[in-house]
Order: C-alpha cells, then sequence, then structure tokens
C-alpha cells in the first residue's frame, strides 16, 4: 500500500477534517486514494470531487506541484507523493 | 525622532542595515545608516549583483517616505460624510481596535450579502503574496488599472512564448539593440539601477542602440539612432522590418524556425493546425512529399515554407501564412502609417539582420549556444495599446525570424520570480503556454461574477478600465449586482483608470471605503477608515520580482521602530480575515501561494495567526532550506545571485516555442461560442488571431473625426506611477526638467498653431479634456502632444509638492474600443485636438 502525504485546502480540508496527513490506502491510483478518504458528508472524497469519471471542473489536485487533468484519475501514486486537493479558487484577480 | 545632529554624520556613525528598496516594484539591495535610532543614508548594497550598489533617485529619496511628515500615522476615520475632490474628510483619529471593529462589521456585512459587491484596488507588488485576499473575502473585483497599464497584452505574451513573464535582451552580449517605446537600461522598467550599469557596460563595448519612439526620451537622446514614430504604430514599423528580412532579403534563421519553434507545423484552410488521426500536428516531409507527424521528421527534412495541396486540402505552413501576410507591409506601406521613411525601415532591417549573425554559435560554461548579438527589446509605449496583442506577437515574431529568443545576444525572457520560467510540455512537442501567471485562468462564467469581465479574458490580464463600462451599464454585460463597498490596498485607482469621470462616479455610489496606505491621496481621501501601513523602512517581507539577469530574495527589514501607531499590511489583512471568519481560508491560500504546500511542514496551521517575521521565516527556509531562515537573511541581507547560462538560455531545452499561435484562435473560438450562447452580442473577437498584422485601431480612426494629434504620457526614472508624485524632494528634482514644466509640443506645431511656451492650452480627447502651459521642444514627433506623469497629480497633501493639476488619464478611454480584446490591454494613448485658452502670463 502507497502512503502518500494529502494535503487538503479549503472546503475540501473542512470537509476531510484534516490540513494534511500522511495516507496508506488500499490500491494504487489516485481514485484509490479519493475513495479511502472520507467526508464529513458520510461519502468519500471520490464522491465530492468527481463526477462522471472525471474531475469536477471546481475542485483540483495537485500532485507534486503539477494539476491532474480531469480525465487521468487512474494516474498511478507513488509512494512519498504529495496530493494537494482544493476547490479551484476562483476569484484570484491581479496584474 | 531620537536625536537631532547640526553636524555631518560620517559613514562610519552608527550602524548599517541591509535590506530592500520599497519605492518601486522590484526591490534594489540597500543598506541604510541608522545613528540613535534614525535612519540617515540609504545607499545601494555593493554585494547585491542585482542592482550593483547602484540605487536610482526614488530609493535615494527613501528617507523622505519614511519621515514625510504627511504620513498618515494613525487610524482615522472621516466624520464628514459628504465626500469629494476637495472636500475635508474631517480625518479624526481612533483606536485600531475601533478600525477593525468598523471594517470588519461593514465588509462583514458585505460578504454576507454577496462578497462580490467588494471592489479591491490593490497595487502593493512587492507584497504580491497578499494579492489573494479578495479572492478569499469572496470577491473576484480588481478595480485598478496598474499593471495592466503597462503590462496588460506584455504579460499574457511572453508567458505564451517562453513560460517567462517579462523579457530584456542579453545586456552582456547583445551587439545591436532596438528599443522600442521603452526605457529598459536608461530610464524604466526591469531594475533600473543595475540594468543602467549594464547598459552603460553594453555601450563602452560599442553595443549600438537604435530608439523608436514619438519622443525623444532619456533611452532616445542617449542611443546611437533616435526615429521619431507615430503612437501606436510601432508595430507597423517592425512589420515593414519583417517584410524586408522575408522577402526582400530572404534572411530569416531557417535552423531556429525548423527546430525551436512550430514554424513548420501545417495549417489548414480554416487556420488550424493540420492534424492527424491521433491529434497529432502534421508537418510537411520534404523527402516524401506528404505530411508527417512533426516527431516522424528530422526538422531539416520539414518545409518551413510553402503551400501545398493534399487530398483535396489547400494546407500551408504556418510560417508561410505570415510570409503571405507580410507580402502587403512593404516598408513602403509601413511609412505611410508611421512616418518613419521607407529607407530606414531597410536601413534598420538590415543592420539588424547583418548584427543577428544568424549561423553563428558561442561557448558559453562549456556549452555550445546559438549566438545572435542583435534583438529588438520594447515595453509600454509600443503595445500598451488598444492592438496590444498584435504589437506584442509582432516583437517577438521579429526576433523569432533571426533565432534570437533565449540564446546568448538575443531577447530572453524574464521570470516573474525565484521559480523561474514556467515550463510543463503542452500539445505537439510544444512548450505549455502560460499567459496567466499571476493566477488561475479565470473559466468562462455568464453572468460575470467580475466587474472588469476577468472570466471573458481567457488568455489575458485583469482588464482594470473595464470596472467603469460594466458597473455604470450592467446589463449590456449582465452584471447582477452593484458593487457598494471599496478596499483600496497601496492602489489609487481614481488616478491609474482612464475616464476619471466615470471612476469617480463609481466612487460616488460606495457605501463604504476602507483605505490600507501611508498617505492620502485622489483615492484614499475618499475613504471612511484609514487604515496606516508601515513603509518599507518599517516592515518585513522577502522580494523576488521580476529580476531581468539575477535570481534569489532580498529581505526588507526594519531599519527603525516604526512611526506612530501603524500595523504591517499582512497584519492588518489576517486581523481583518480573522475577524471576518476566513482566518483558515487566508492561511490556505498563503499555503498554496508561497509554495508551502510542496514542503508541508512549513504549512500554516488554518486556525493560527502568524506575524509578519513568523510567515516570511517561512517562505524563507520552504525556498532555500532551514539554513536560510529570516535571521539569515537579517544578517546577510539577500540570497540574490546571477541565473545561470542553463536558467537564462532556452531553460525549456527542446521543448518548441510558438510561431504560428493557433491556441489563441482556439480560445477565442472557444470564447465566441460561449458568448454567443449566452447571448451576449458584439464582443470584440478580431485580436484572438494566430498571427499579427496591420489593421487600424480606434485611436487612430479618431484622427478622422478632428483630432489632430496623438497625446502620450510618459515617465522618467524620478517616479514610479503616482506613488512618489507626492515627495518634495522628487518633484522638486522634476521641476527643474523643463520636460516635466508642461505639455510637451514640437516647436514646428507650436509656431504653427501659434502657441509659444508658456501659453495655456487645452487637450481635447474623445474622453475628456486637461489644460497645462505649453512647453514647445524639438525632441518630439510634430504630431505628438506629450504629458510627463510629473505633472499629473490633482491632490497632494505634502507643502513642498505643487498641484499641477493636467490629469492625462482624463484623456483616455476606458471602454471596450478602446481595449484589446484578447488580452484586456487598454490603450494608453489618445487622439487630441490642441488649443491655446490663454496667452503666457494671462490668468486663467
Amino acid at each position: 500500500m502507497p502512503e502518500v502525504r494529502v494535503i487538503a485546502l479549503g472546503e475540501v480540508r473542512r470537509q476531510v477534517g484534516f490540513s494534511q496527513r500522511e495516507i496508506s490506502f488500499a490500491g494504487v491510483t489516485v481514485r484509490d486514494l479519493l475513495r479511502a478518504i472520507g467526508t464529513k458528508q458520510g461519502g468519500s472524497l471520490e464522491d465530492l470531487l468527481v463526477c462522471e469519471n472525471r474531475l469536477r471542473g471546481d475542485y483540483a489536485v495537485v500532485i507534486e506541484g503539477l494539476a491532474l487533468p480531469a480525465d487521468q484519475l487512474e494516474r498511478r501514486l507513488e509512494g512519498g507523493e504529495n496530493v494537494v486537493t482544493m476547490a479551484v479558487i476562483r476569484h484570484l484577480a491581479g496584474g | 525622532m531620537a536625536a537631532t545632529h547640526s553636524t555631518p554624520i560620517a559613514p562610519s556613525e552608527g550602524r548599517w542595515i541591509p535590506s530592500t528598496c520599497g519605492m518601486c516594484l522590484h526591490g534594489c539591495g540597500i543598506k541604510v545608516q541608522v545613528v540613535d535610532g534614525v535612519a540617515v543614508k540609504i545607499e545601494g548594497d555593493p554585494t547585491n549583483p542585482d542592482n550593483l550598489g547602484k540605487l536610482c533617485p526614488k530609493g535615494n529619496a527613501g528617507l523622505a517616505r519614511l519621515y514625510d511628515p504627511t504620513r498618515v500615522l494613525y487610524p482615522m476615520k472621516r466624520t464628514n460624510p459628504e465626500k469629494g475632490p476637495g472636500v475635508d474628510p474631517k480625518w479624526e483619529r481612533i483606536t485600531w481596535e475601533e478600525a477593525y471593529e468598523t471594517v470588519a462589521r461593514e465588509l462583514g456585512r458585505v460578504r454576507g450579502e454577496d462578497a462580490r459587491k467588494l471592489l479591491c484596488a490593490i497595487g502593493d507588488f512587492q507584497r504580491i503574496l497578499l494579492w489573494g485576499w479578495p479572492a478569499v473575502f469572496g470577491s473576484p473585483n480588481f478595480f485598478t488599472s496598474l499593471g495592466n497599464y503597462c503590462g496588460g497584452s506584455y504579460h499574457p505574451v511572453n508567458g505564451s512564448v517562453d513560460g517567462s513573464f517579462a523579457a530584456i535582451n542579453d545586456y552582456e552580449h547583445c551587439n545591436y539593440w532596438i528599443q522600442i517605446g521603452s526605457g529598459d537600461g536608461f530610464s524604466s522598467h526591469l531594475h533600473l539601477s543595475g540594468s543602467s550599469k549594464r547598459m552603460a557596460d553594453a555601450r563602452m563595448r560599442g553595443m549600438k542602440v537604435i530608439s523608436l519612439d514619438p519622443r525623444c526620451s532619456i533611452a532616445s537622446a542617449k542611443a546611437d539612432e533616435w526615429i521619431p514614430i507615430l503612437p501606436g504604430t510601432d508595430r507597423a514599423f517592425v512589420l515593414g522590418m519583417a517584410h524586408v528580412l522575408v522577402h526582400e532579403l530572404r534572411r530569416y534563421d531557417r535552423k531556429f524556425l525548423r527546430e525551436h519553434t512550430n514554424a513548420p507545423y501545417l495549417v489548414d484552410e480554416k487556420g488550424h493546425q493540420f492534424r492527424d488521426e491521433q491529434g497529432q500536428a502534421l508537418v510537411w516531409d520534404l523527402a516524401v512529399h506528404e505530411p508527417r507527424p512533426w516527431d516522424k521528421v528530422a526538422a531539416d527534412g520539414m518545409a518551413l515554407e510553402g503551400s501545398y495541396h493534399y487530398e483535396g486540402r489547400e494546407l500551408r505552413t504556418g510560417f508561410q501564412v505570415w510570409m503571405d501576410l507580410l507580402e502587403s507591409h512593404s516598408p513602403e506601406k509601413m511609412a505611410e502609417v508611421t512616418t518613419v521613411p521607407a529607407a530606414t525601415i531597410r536601413r534598420i532591417a538590415r543592420e539588424f539582420v547583418d548584427a543577428a549573425q544568424i549561423g553563428a554559435t558561442v561557448e558559453i560554461g562549456g556549452k555550445r549556444y546559438p549566438y545572435r548579438p542583435a534583438a529588438l527589446n520594447y515595453y509600454r509605449g509600443s503595445q500598451s495599446h488598444a492592438n496590444g496583442l498584435f504589437d506584442n506577437l509582432t516583437y517577438k515574431l521579429f526576433n523569432m525570424l533571426v533565432g534570437n529568443i533565449d540564446v546568448p545576444g538575443g531577447h530572453l525572457g524574464v521570470p516573474l520570480d525565484h521559480r523561474g520560467f514556467f515550463v510543463s510540455p503542452g500539445e505537439d512537442g510544444m512548450l505549455k503556454p502560460e499567459p496567466h501567471q499571476l493566477h488561475p485562468a479565470p473559466p468562462f462564467k455568464y453572468p460575470p461574477d467580475s466587474t472588469h469581465l476577468m472570466e471573458w479574458f481567457p488568455i489575458g490580464f485583469d482588464a482594470g478600465q473595464l470596472n467603469a463600462e460594466t458597473i455604470l451599464n450592467p446589463r449590456r454585460f449582465g452584471l447582477e449586482y452593484q458593487p457598494e463597498a471599496m478596499m483600496l490596498y497601496h492602489s489609487n485607482p481614481w488616478w491609474n483608470m482612464p475616464e476619471t469621470n466615470k471612476i469617480e462616479e463609481i466612487f460616488r455610489r460606495m457605501k463604504f471605503i476602507v483605505a490600507i496606505d501611508i498617505h492620502l491621496t485622489e483615492s484614499t481621501q475618499w475613504a471612511d477608515v484609514f487604515l496606516p501601513d508601515r513603509t518599507f523602512l518599517e516592515s518585513t517581507l522577502l522580494n523576488c520580482l521580476e529580476p531581468p539577469v539575477v535570481t534569489g530574495h532580498s529581505l526588507r527589514q526594519p531599519v527603525v521602530e516604526p512611526l506612530g501607531d501603524t500595523r504591517d499590511a499582512y497584519e492588518i489583512l489576517t486581523e481583518l480575515a480573522q475577524r471576518m471568519g476566513f482566518l483558515d481560508n487566508w492561511n490556505d491560500l498563503l499555503n498554496l501561494v508561497c509554495g508551502f504546500t510542496a514542503k508541508p511542514r512549513n504549512m500554516l496551521d488554518p486556525e493560527k495567526r502568524y506575524s509578519a517575521e513568523e510567515l516570511f521565516d517561512r517562505f524563507a527556509r520552504n525556498v532555500y532550506g532551514d539554513d536560510h531562515d529570516l535571521d539569515w537573511f537579517r544578517e546577510h541581507g539577500h540570497a540574490v545571485r546571477h541565473r545561470t547560462p542553463e536558467e537564462t538560455y532556452m531553460p525549456y531545452g527542446k521543448l518548441r516555442i510558438p510561431f504560428y499561435f493557433e491556441f489563441i484562435k482556439r480560445t477565442g473560438e472557444q470564447l465566441r461560442a460561449n458568448l454567443e450562447a449566452a447571448g451576449v452580442a458584439g464582443w470584440p473577437y478580431e485580436n484572438y488571431a494566430p498571427l499579427p498584422y496591420w489593421k487600424n485601431s480606434r485611436v487612430i480612426e479618431d484622427g478622422r473625426r478632428g483630432y489632430d494629434f496623438y497625446a502620450i504620457t510618459f515617465k522618467e526614472p524620478l517616479h514610479t506611477f503616482a506613488d512618489t508624485l507626492v515627495m518634495p524632494w522628487l518633484s522638486e528634482v522634476s521641476e527643474k526638467d523643463p520636460i516635466h514644466q508642461g505639455i510637451l509640443l514640437n516647436a514646428a506645431t507650436g509656431k504653427r498653431l501659434g502657441i509659444a511656451t508658456g501659453d495655456w492650452v487645452r487637450l481635447t480627447s474623445p474622453a475628456g479634456s486637461i489644460e497645462g502651459a505649453a512647453q514647445c521642444v524639438e525632441g518630439i514627433h510634430p504630431q505628438v502632444i506629450g504629458v510627463s506623469n510629473a505633472i499629473t497629480r490633482e491632490f497632494v497633501t505634502n507643502s513642498g509638492v505643487r498641484a499641477k493639476g493636467s490629469h492625462f488619464n482624463r484623456l483616455l478611454a476606458g471602454s471596450l474600443d478602446y481595449t484589446d480584446g484578447a488580452t484586456g490591454g487598454l490603450e494608453s494613448s489618445a487622439r487630441v485636438r490642441v488649443e491655446k485658452v490663454a496667452a503666457a502670463g494671462w490668468a486663467h
């Protein structure tokens, strides 16, 4: 079972109840990881972040600094990787 | 002050504290002499390789900012409900508790109703980490034109070409430097103090400088040749030169274009990349005479030019498409547009390509690079126009013709900060375009959330000037709400946005305005509550912004005890976030933008308050490791070093850069589909084109409506935006220079119009009018009127500064007609009529 560090920001943090945590999970993919993390609503992070087999447009998963394309939920995770989950910050402006 | 001195202070007295200048955004290394708790002298830090011990006039005047007697040193509230220019707010000192309570209550009420009703004007570039505060508040609105005025089209194009944020020619290796509408190396833009030294050194070794500018700027005056040109037509000059290279001389860097760009990729009849069934971009294989995937053909086997018939399709290479466009841009045609003689366009084009030494290489640091010691540099004057995207693309493509992008001697990308170029692979072997480097690309939305329509500029900057258009015409754009509160954070939108009268109307509509600043301005005098920030000599941050040849942070640290009862802006924003219940989201945002999520042990606890020192201590350790904490920076001042050749020259390796900007075309097509589905008509899509060409802008069209002259504004190294215009030292120096004493017009033009120096004249544009004393000079194009930004402040509190009252932005229009439809870049020149109001010496 790979162990990754999951960082949850903003709304996702409130749903999962932690800011950062080392997580070992059954499986190897991003989808497996999201399925292994429960939320306060009673379901899993997969229920919150995934719709029709794609990452929902208003959420982002960033692995080792690179945003995960919405259709790549089957990406394999390596042990020790850094996974940031968050709602997309829509309102950032400036410049 | 703790002590006074009646005799000069020796350099050996007191102590010298390393820090970072905050008088403009770029942050030169400084050392500050402090005697008996009083800062008495600022000098450039010679250990900092960015500014090499140099300091510009603004930096030298930094003490006057700290000890400005008109600084606001205590929280204040307005007691006069009447607002407006010249109206005394009747400020009353209050406690921080009352100030915070009032602001949190008023903004909290807005947030509870609809957070979008808050307009935020943020202008503190060095504290760019704080720019996300409005987003966590819930407001998308950016109510200022500060960055967009110069970089609205510039930054998105740099990011789209090579993942950089800005650009500069290679001071060290360039031999032939064309400077268009820019003060780089002479008077403004990227890290002026060090850049001036680098420019001077390059001139000493023989580098030639050609300057195009409507006015004989500092760069023009020092250049080998000044070529006066009409504002907004620089692109035509360069298109004319490109025509010469491509159609007359047929001299361009074929190897570079084939190996490092998508110029050989095939384009179909509709302007899209021609792809195979797998979606791979195709090139024309010269060996087999048919299209093949780009990665299956060696670069020298790809057709760079040509039109091809293939299975009933009409295909051209991207390069051929631009060649065809350029055919109609002969020097003679472009001379009609620019007023620059065709012979000059041809001569400069030939000198440029001769100097570029196409095919040459050079070894640097044990590695061999292409060597192209000729480059074209540009900035605001040449591209802050309503067709700014085309302007920027033209200059990039012209440089690409000689293969000089990101190679020694050539035109080099400058990263936003210490992270370097944004490099990740995109489609078809290309570098992924990164037009948005300050925030994620805004997803389309209708009705729009933002008053500046950021959701409708998928490759653009934040078009602050459109606030007036949308807020005053909400139905046209589907805006569902009316803003009612404003936060001013080191920004003066009343001054920096076009069409001042409309901006003033928006100020009048605000039910509550809070200002975080250090002094009163045209904008902050409208505030209900004023929260006094600390100056750069009293506060802490790590700074690294647009460094042209170096990388690494320098520390701003307090050199004296804060004056009065002021607070650091970061701590003000944090306190407000906590009082309004979103401290956790604020810390999360900082975790993201500070890069703490990449090293989670440095992450901020969402529920905890941190001081500025704690924040930047984590930031330092996050970037440089635990042995470079804040104490290390306090001792050493900076971790600035020269960028290595690997970081400077083609840091994206073999990834190709765009020559044919198909993604811009596709982005425009998607936007059109979205807006048409939403029923929005009349949006300007024309600039979503893959290649630039000449077309008239609205400003040029205005000339047919009786506005005979062009008006431009300009600045010198004495000033940063409007910020420093209220400082007596700098104002006094400005006033000694005739170009800052009045409205400039060419002496021959003045004679023709019967206007002499000192006469009072009125300039009238389609948007507004201003008045001032005429200053007849030789160094300006006969059809151009120049208005220095040093004479444009209308409200000053310092008795040592005269309010001169010729606010240039009153002449500018801020509507869509004067905005680049693709980037949101604003038009920074105007057409005007000139009339004499009174002769010199008469009252007016």
